[in-house]
């Protein structure tokens, strides 16, 4: 059999994948687009299906038009492209150069063989588990937009739309738009940072406000520090009721206590950013690296988009989440590198052609507002909190947190381990090898346990699909950043004491990092001492003294004795006035009848006497029995 | 007895025309559907129960959750075909669509 190698094949047909296949083409190359969907435009650029028409392109929008473009400059090559629609990828081997594709009757499949991969898979919803996720009713919010513009239907007649960052307040205007009411949209982050951490370049940032213009003309809620808690089904087959309530503005940390509401919907659509899909470049073999603005596990890349497997590139939001407007960019400097290594174009031409898009892109991330802050994390540690034991936390399986408790329980101590024991993230079929949307979750959990603590630590690392399934549990278990939430459970206090200590001075406050405030294990210690100093009785004032006498190099172990001594001296004297009190008591309950009306109480006379309280017989009349009555109830 | 449908459905708004009308047929009863509609889209629209599939461990309900083809959530048995997403899947005229409980069943022919 004779071996054909295409010079290059690009999987997927998203902004990036089409840019990448435009450019090599141009060049001379001929060029294989495989795409998963029945035509080529991603998520973003999504045709309408074919047999609908549109009647009026002008109105559709920029999005329309700029995904119409790329699918012209696609249309000028088409005689070096092949586009295979409708074909998901269902494994990548030897170095990128044997790309497994299904047959068309769906029972066979065959290799192809390429000198050259691009890999285009974008990026999929960060699932946020919490009780009643997997309900029907409950949607990821990009299925829901979708479904809305391309589809023209309505996924609900009355939602709650939660999670933060430009895109959730853009569905909600369309879903107002479209008809559905909108019981409230639920931002986690605050006003500010929400406005500011516009994750997609696409959508500038006057847009972003518009959208909450319409929204707050129209009279929907929208409630900054919120965020969904749990999803019910009371009695129907799908989602009726949504609780939801305040978050903490640090690390998002669900205050289930105070202010719990609920509401009657039908549809809840969850949008908390996005996460590279990077199965492929996995599978491969590439180097990847966790950058939490790039959203999280990203293949490591050099200027011209190239993997660390020479021949492997890989561009657009599943390589660093960025929006379509970047991976545009990404892809085009891809495809000109493809030409120039294929020999299609000379490196000085090859340079000529990358500039542009280079600048793009250079502009996309540092120039404009909204490019500043592209990719920055749509998700905070605290929002773990809101799984119970109960909750599922892979989709595809069904596995439960308190399972994966169970695991480590018995010994696990990887991903690995915890894998083959629960088959957390194992997902229902081959082209999905770590089960989708559960792949997002394998050890997102903690707080409601002690026994699975373990499993939260586990965040950041592996909330992502993590191309290394054997990184320990204990060594992730380090790299977890210390929120306030953490640092209080570490040091076995509330937040609220945390937050206490810091007013008083005791400890400091730190350093906002990546928009939430991480403690160090110093700070935990000094907590903890802070704690164990006022359970042996030192006041609040007193352990400052103590904390100043600790921090200074010239105090020595005597003024920390002085210290402890004067307060041994005042327990003696607290014992022995205890001790007065005990004998008092004594004396006044060996008096006492035992029986009788108040008013012949021995001990209540003894107490009015010796404190010379009478204000009057009226008054203490009044008063008496209802101390009787509200005993009586007790 | 015919589903209520089109009540999902965003009245035209100049813009776009959809496909014309097909009939599916839903775990036996016949659904209105317009060409070009993926067949959730057509489910969502009708007044239908939402819920999609019994799942194989747990027996849970679900329904479309990431609606771009990658949690698998929305399978279906689609003309005796299990696993089908239907976020995926065109709507063609005489669609055999069923609930699926589980991984569900092959149906063989011939």
């Amino acid at each position: 059999m004779t071996r054909t190698q295409l010079p290059l094949v690009v999987i997927g047909g998203g902004p990036a994948g089409m840019a990448a296949a435009v450019e090599a083409a141009r060049a001379g190359l001929s060029c294989t687009l495989i795409d998963e969907a029945r035509s080529v435009g991603g998520q973003v650029y999504r045709p309408f299906p074919a047999a609908f028409r549109v009647t009026d392109a002008k109105s559709l929008g920029q999005e329309y038009a700029e995904g119409e473009r790329l699918r012209a400059e696609l249309r000028d090559v088409d005689d070096r492209l092949e586009i295979r629609s409708g074909t998901a990828v269902p494994g990548v081997w030897n170095g990128g150069r044997d790309i497994l594709l299904p047959g068309n009757d769906g029972r066979t499949a065959s290799t192809i063989h390429a000198e050259r991969l691009v890999i285009a898979t974008g990026a999929y919803e960060r699932p946020v588990p919490f009780p009643g996720w997997t309900l029907p009713g409950v949607m990821a919010a990009g299925g829901a937009h979708g479904l809305l513009r391309t589809m023209r239907v309505r996924p609900g007649r009355r939602a709650l739309v939660a999670g933060t960052g430009p895109l959730i307040y853009r569905l909600a205007q369309r879903l107002h738009a479209a008809g559905v009411e909108l019981a409230a949209v639920l931002d986690a982050a605050s006003p500010l940072s929400s406005a500011a951490e516009t994750l997609d370049s696409d959508l500038a940032e006057s847009d972003f406000r518009n959208c909450q213009e319409t929204l707050r003309r129209a009279g929907v809620p929208i409630l900054f520090h919120h965020t969904i808690f749990e999803a019910r089904a009371r009695r129907d087959d799908a989602v009726e009721q949504a609780l939801y309530g305040p978050v903490d503005p640090d690390d998002w940390h669900p205050n289930k206590i105070i202010r719990v509401q609920n509401v009657d919907v039908d549809l809840v659509c969850i949008g908390f950013g996005f996460v590279p899909d990077t199965v492929l470049t996995t599978l491969v073999g590439c180097r990847h690296e966790y950058i939490e603005a790039a959203g999280g596990w990203v293949p490591t890349r050099d200027a011209n988009m190239q993997t660390t497997i020479p021949g492997v590139f890989a561009v657009g939001d599943g390589a660093w989440v960025a929006g379509a407007l970047a991976a545009e960019a990404e892809g085009r400097i891809a495809g000109i590198t493809v030409a120039e290594q294929a020999g299609a174009l000379s490196a000085i031409e090859a340079e000529t052609r990358r500039r542009a898009p280079r600048e793009r892109l250079a502009a996309l991330f540092a120039g404009s507002a909204s490019g500043a802050c592209i990719g920055r994390p749509l998700f905070r540690p605290g929002l773990i909190e809101l799984v119970t034991p109960e909750t599922i936390i892979c989709r595809c399986e069904e596995v439960v947190l308190e399972e994966i408790g169970v695991a480590l329980d018995e010994g696990a101590r990887d991903l690995q381990a915890v894998k083959l024991r629960t088959r957390l993230g194992m997902g229902p079929l081959p082209v999905c090898p770590q089960g989708a949307a559960g792949r997002g979750l394998e050890l997102a959990a903690g707080g409601c346990d002690e026994r699975i603590k373990l499993t939260s630590a586990c965040w950041p690392l592996t909330l992502d699909y993590s191309p290394d399934p054997t990184f320990p549990v204990e060594v992730a278990k380090m790299q977890q950043p210390l929120t306030i939430g953490r640092a209080a459970r570490e040091a076995g206090v509330n937040i609220e004491t945390v937050r206490f200590y810091e007013r008083r001075g005791l400890i400091e406050q730190p350093p906002k990092g990546d928009g939430y405030r991480v403690y160090s294990a110093d700070q935990v210690a000094r907590i903890r001492f802070i704690k164990e100093a006022q359970q042996i009785g030192f006041t609040l004032s007193e352990i400052g003294e103590l904390l100043t006498l600790r921090a200074d190099p010239s105090a020595d172990c005597s003024e920390v004795r002085q210290q402890a001594v004067a307060k041994l001296d005042e327990v003696h004297r607290k014992i022995e006035q205890l001790q007065r009190v005990g004998a008092a008591l004594e004396t006044l309950i060996a008096a006492c009848p035992r029986h009788g009306a108040l008013q012949e109480c021995s001990i209540m006379d003894a107490l009015t006497v010796r404190s010379g309280l009478r204000t009057g017989e009226e008054k203490s009349r009044r008063s008496r029995p209802r101390i009787i009555s509200q005993r009586s109830i007790r | 007895m015919t589903y209520t449908d089109s009540k999902g459905r965003i009245d035209s708004d100049g813009m776009i025309e959809r496909g014309p009308e097909i009939d599916i047929i839903v775990d036996g009863r016949p659904l209105h559907a317009f060409e070009g509609e993926s067949v959730a889209a057509a489910l969502l629209a009708a007044k239908r129960p939402r819920m999609l599939r019994l799942t194989a461990r747990r027996g849970d309900l679900r329904g479309l959750y990431c609606g771009i083809g990658l949690c698998f959530d929305c399978v279906m048995t689609i003309d005796g075909q299990p696993g089908v997403r239907v976020c995926q899947t065109e709507v063609r005229p005489g669609m055999r669509i069923e609930s699926q409980s589980g991984n569900g069943t092959w149906e063989f022919k011939g």
